[in-house]
């Protein structure tokens, strides 16, 4: 995702992990992260030919060179990740390369050796014999063995723990419950707060039911074993991530609310596989709704029916309707971005994008983004892996406000939802609602200090105050390695009639244009592409951009959630850079450049009854 | 043939004499045959020879796991008649798999062949795990790569940020400034607000770099502490920087980082260990690599 700055080209970032803690800063650091990443103890990333363990993972978010699968090596060029989470895939977990192992028992399975081949069809088929039984819900009973799986486990912990080094580099133990009735994705990954983790992660195996995951957190939680779960490719799901019911279909109620929201405080918006913020279909209104949408299931090319339920913004709006008429809210959450790597090395940069699953698209060519070899775009239909890979995108990361780089720090602001996601760059972005900011607040050198003692941050709840209207310090800075910004939007919804509503206002704007009053956008700010080179305009766009924002349809009546999307120039598409590279024309199917973004958590506005 | 305790053997023995029985039995099967009638009716010949002493022996434990397979797919135990079945067919899989060796169909099978050399990696790169160093093992490999073990050069400054969207004239804008603050003005007071910290205390030069580039990462760490310099590009725009300290490079102690020096010297152990292994099994072969016909480079 990220452009690297011709000012910085060949400054190598010296990775170092040797200094002391950092101390506490007050006014709090944005932190980097992954917290979605698989390694050869997942089944899949084992089938698809990844050997990197979780020692790799660290390894690579520190900044290390880790081999790719494909056969080259991978590498973060500008700037190691201050924090990571390895979390595979419990169920089965390390039981596909106990299989590969002669010595092992499973490796007498007979449909073993059929689970490890180099060719493509292969490799789907080993890998949907593993699928289907998450689909179904049932473990394949030869493959069930949990000794190895705890095994496993311990490895993924310990990896976790000796990569620690509180104040410069923090890990979570964690896990991914892989739950898919039917294929409709329900996927959470689970983050533990400490040291302290059960003995066996409760899997999608031992309960399709997402509710009895968080029932078994409730559990561990009153042993003193903190975690949190973070759902993720909602986009997935059929509608089914954020629908309207509980499980079974029963209609929702303030326990589930209550259960719900306190497990899951945070929802993964970005990753590889799309981006779940929302669908043109379900926001018309909103020009930059279209940014890497994958349309289909996860791990198949079954096309996605239903969009409501899948995509956050529709969830929060769906939240507020319940808090009005029911007076509870289970989709009150925050947002992270990852990467879902299955290579143990996430692709946030879309200059060097070799995407996730191991030798099944590391290659342009299985990609979508540089024809077969002989041939041109002229009649090129995709097979169906390679339809579904030239849909996914160099996402993502999470942005952690937090004191310092520690899991104590991180955790709590992942439990606060002070946290803001990315399509891969790391630009920061600040954002602060309240009804006493001193006046000029957004050109005081101690803007920070201000807002955090006047004011709520991103994730909190905004109480109302009778009739004052709210203000909104909304604060972006780009990424120093990455492109420039073009504009600062804050995204509100509001029920109206007992009926959620939407509205994207652009509240600061680069190139010194200022916001229409009527049409809450910015001009155009003429930053282009040149397609031949990749190169963009030189002179366009912004450093940092801020505003003090008001609504200007603000009702003190109205519930509301506002959040900040912050938007870069527009730059190449991965796929881009791909065919540039190969010396060939871009798909025509694919979009030639993106708007690289990031997006806040929301603020909550709350009427007092 | 235990196969597991000949790699070990391999792997972890590096000074005894060639592995004569290894180099034997690898390449037994490879000699014989130079044209398919010969080959027939070697095999023909030798089977005759072999029949007493070549056995195939099905353990209770293999029945065992062939009657829990079946019972998998078809829900219900296998009937005596049944059970005999696969194991029959178990014992002309064998039988076939062994007389497809002798042939050598398994040397032309790219398939085959990529299994078995995946399948002696995961044996060998498994075993080549070294046994816990000693203490002194451990101190020569700290010694050696001291310098990963070193808390670098660390900085403590201070900066002014100028936001090159809201001066016209930036750099003379900064210059002022720069006099100001020659003059004793607080640096809270001068320059525009800035999201990133303007004081950073025990960072090294990688954390400038990441933040804020090679240019501003070289004026800093390359200035005098104790006064306002600049004006100094970044990614962001100009400021002024102020070196406040600079901590100069200090190794750790051995105790301190055991840990790590321990992880790091058994990934290598490791490392040479695959390679060694490899580079051994090589040494059993002469390597002739043909170049393409025609081929220049």
């Amino acid at each position: 995702m990220r452009r690297r700055n011709l000012l910085l080209t060949g400054a190598v970032i010296a990775a170092s992990f040797a200094t002391g803690a950092d101390a506490q800063n007050r006014d709090r650091n944005a932190y980097f992260g992954d917290l979605h990443v698989h390694t050869k103890l997942s089944f899949d990333a084992y089938i698809f030919n990844v050997r990197a363990t979780p020692d790799d993972a660290y390894r690579y978010a520190k900044g290390e060179s880790i081999h790719h699968a494909a056969g080259y090596d991978v590498r973060l060029t500008d700037a190691p990740l201050d924090f990571l989470a390895v979390t595979d895939h419990s169920e089965y977990l390390g039981v596909i390369p106990a299989m590969h192992d002669p010595k092992h028992p499973l490796s007498k399975v007979p449909y073993a050796p059929d689970l490890f081949s180099t060719e493509r069809e292969k490799i789907n088929a080993a890998f949907q014999r593993i699928a289907t039984s998450l689909r179904t819900g049932q473990y394949l009973p030869e493959l069930k063995d949990l000794d190895t799986s705890r095994s496993a486990w311990r490895t993924l912990v310990e990896s976790a723990d000796r990569h620690y080094v509180p104040g410069k580099f923090t890990t979570f133990r964690g896990y991914e419950f892989t739950s898919a009735p039917d294929g409709q994705n329900l996927h959470r990954n689970v983050i533990f707060a400490g040291t302290r983790a059960p003995a066996l992660p409760f899997t999608a195996l031992d309960s399709q039911n997402p509710e009895e995951l968080w029932r078994w957190m409730d559990q561990q939680r009153k042993q003193g074993v903190e975690a949190l779960a973070i759902p993720h490719n909602s986009n997935g799901s059929d509608g089914r991530m954020f629908q309207r019911t509980q499980f079974d279909g029963r209609p929702m109620d303030r326990s589930y609310a209550e259960l719900r929201m306190r497990n899951e405080p945070l929802a993964e918006i970005t990753q590889v596989k799309g981006t779940s913020e929302t669908h043109p279909s379900l926001s018309p209104n909103d020009e930059w709704s279209a940014f890497e949408i994958m349309d289909t299931y996860i791990g198949s090319a079954t096309k996605v029916t239903k969009f409501a339920g899948g995509y956050v913004r529709d969830a929060l709006e769906a939240g507020l309707e319940y808090e009005q008429s029911e007076g509870f809210n289970p989709y009150r959450f925050g947002f992270t971005g990852s990467s879902d790597t299955h290579n143990a090395a996430g692709p946030f940069d879309e200059t060097r994008y070799f995407s996730k699953v191991g030798l099944m698209d590391g290659k342009p060519e299985q990609r979508g983004s540089v024809p077969p070899a002989g041939r041109t775009w002229d009649n090129y239909e995709p097979q169906n892996n390679a339809a579904r890979y030239q849909s996914w995108g160099a996402s993502g990361l999470t942005g952690v406000w937090a004191e310092e780089n520690t899991r104590e720090s991180i955790f709590a602001g992942l439990r606060r939802k002070e946290t803001f996601a990315t399509s891969g760059p790391r630009m920061r972005v600040r954002f602060f609602a309240g009804f006493d900011f001193p006046a000029g607040v957004e050109n005081r050198h101690d803007a920070v200090a201000q807002s955090y003692a006047r004011a709520v941050p991103m994730g909190g709840d905004l109480l109302q105050r009778g009739t004052r209207a709210p203000q909104f310090l909304a604060w972006a800075l780009r990424d120093p390695h990455a492109g420039w910004l073009q504009r600062v939007q804050i995204v509100k919804g509001w029920v109206q009639d007992g009926k959620a509503q939407e509205r994207v206002f652009d509240v600061a704007c680069s190139d010194g244009i200022t916001p229409d009053s009527n049409t809450h956008r910015c001009a155009d700010n003429g930053a282009t592409v040149d397609l031949r080179t990749c190169a963009v305009s030189e002179n366009k766009g912004a450093v940092e951009l801020r505003a003090l924002w008001s609504d200007p349809t603000f009702d003190p009546r109205q519930r509301a959630f506002y959040y900040v999307r912050v938007l870069e120039n527009p730059s190449c598409r991965w796929s881009t850079w791909d065919a540039l590279r190969a010396g060939v024309e871009p798909n025509p199917k694919l979009a030639k450049t993106i708007q690289e973004r990031a997006w806040s958590s929301p603020i909550w506005y709350v009427p007092q009854r | 043939m235990e196969l597991a305790d000949l790699v070990r053997s391999a792997a972890l023995t590096t000074r005894e004499p060639p592995l004569n029985w290894l180099r034997a039995a690898i390449r037994e099967p490879l000699l014989h045959f130079v044209v398919i009638g010969a080959v027939l009716f070697a095999v023909t010949a030798l089977r005759e020879q072999r029949a007493e002493h070549s056995e195939i022996r099905i353990t209770a434990g293999e029945v065992e796991q062939l009657a829990k397979f079946w019972e998998t797919q078809a829900q219900r135990k296998p009937t005596a008649e049944e059970l005999q079945v696969l194991i029959d067919e178990r014992v002309d899989e064998e039988v076939l798999a062994r007389e497809a060796v002798r042939l050598g169909l398994d040397r032309e099978d790219v398939i085959v062949r990529r299994r078995l050399a995946q399948k002696m990696a995961f044996v060998s790169d498994d075993l080549a795990i070294v046994a816990e160093p000693s203490e002194a093992e451990l101190r020569e490999y700290f010694a050696a790569h001291r310098e990963s073990y070193t808390t670098p050069d660390l900085y403590a400054l201070r900066h002014v940020y100028f936001n090159p969207d809201r001066h016209t004239a930036v750099d003379a804008d900064a210059q002022r400034a720069l006099r100001r603050l020659a003059r004793g003005a607080n640096p809270d007071e001068v320059g525009d607000p800035f999201m990133l910290p303007r004081e950073l205390a025990d960072v090294s030069r990688g954390d400038i770099l990441r933040d804020f580039g090679s240019v501003f990462a070289d004026a800093v760490t390359g200035s005098a502490p104790g006064t306002w310099n600049g004006p100094v590009r970044s990614p962001f725009g100009v400021h002024l920087v102020k070196l406040e300290s600079h901590t100069p490079r200090s190794a750790a102690n051995f105790a301190d980082v055991r840990a790590r020096v321990r992880e790091a010297y058994l990934q290598q152990r490791q490392r040479e260990g695959n390679a060694a292994l490899r580079a051994k099994l090589r040494e059993q072969y002469k390597i002739v690599v043909e170049s393409a016909e025609g081929g220049g480079s």
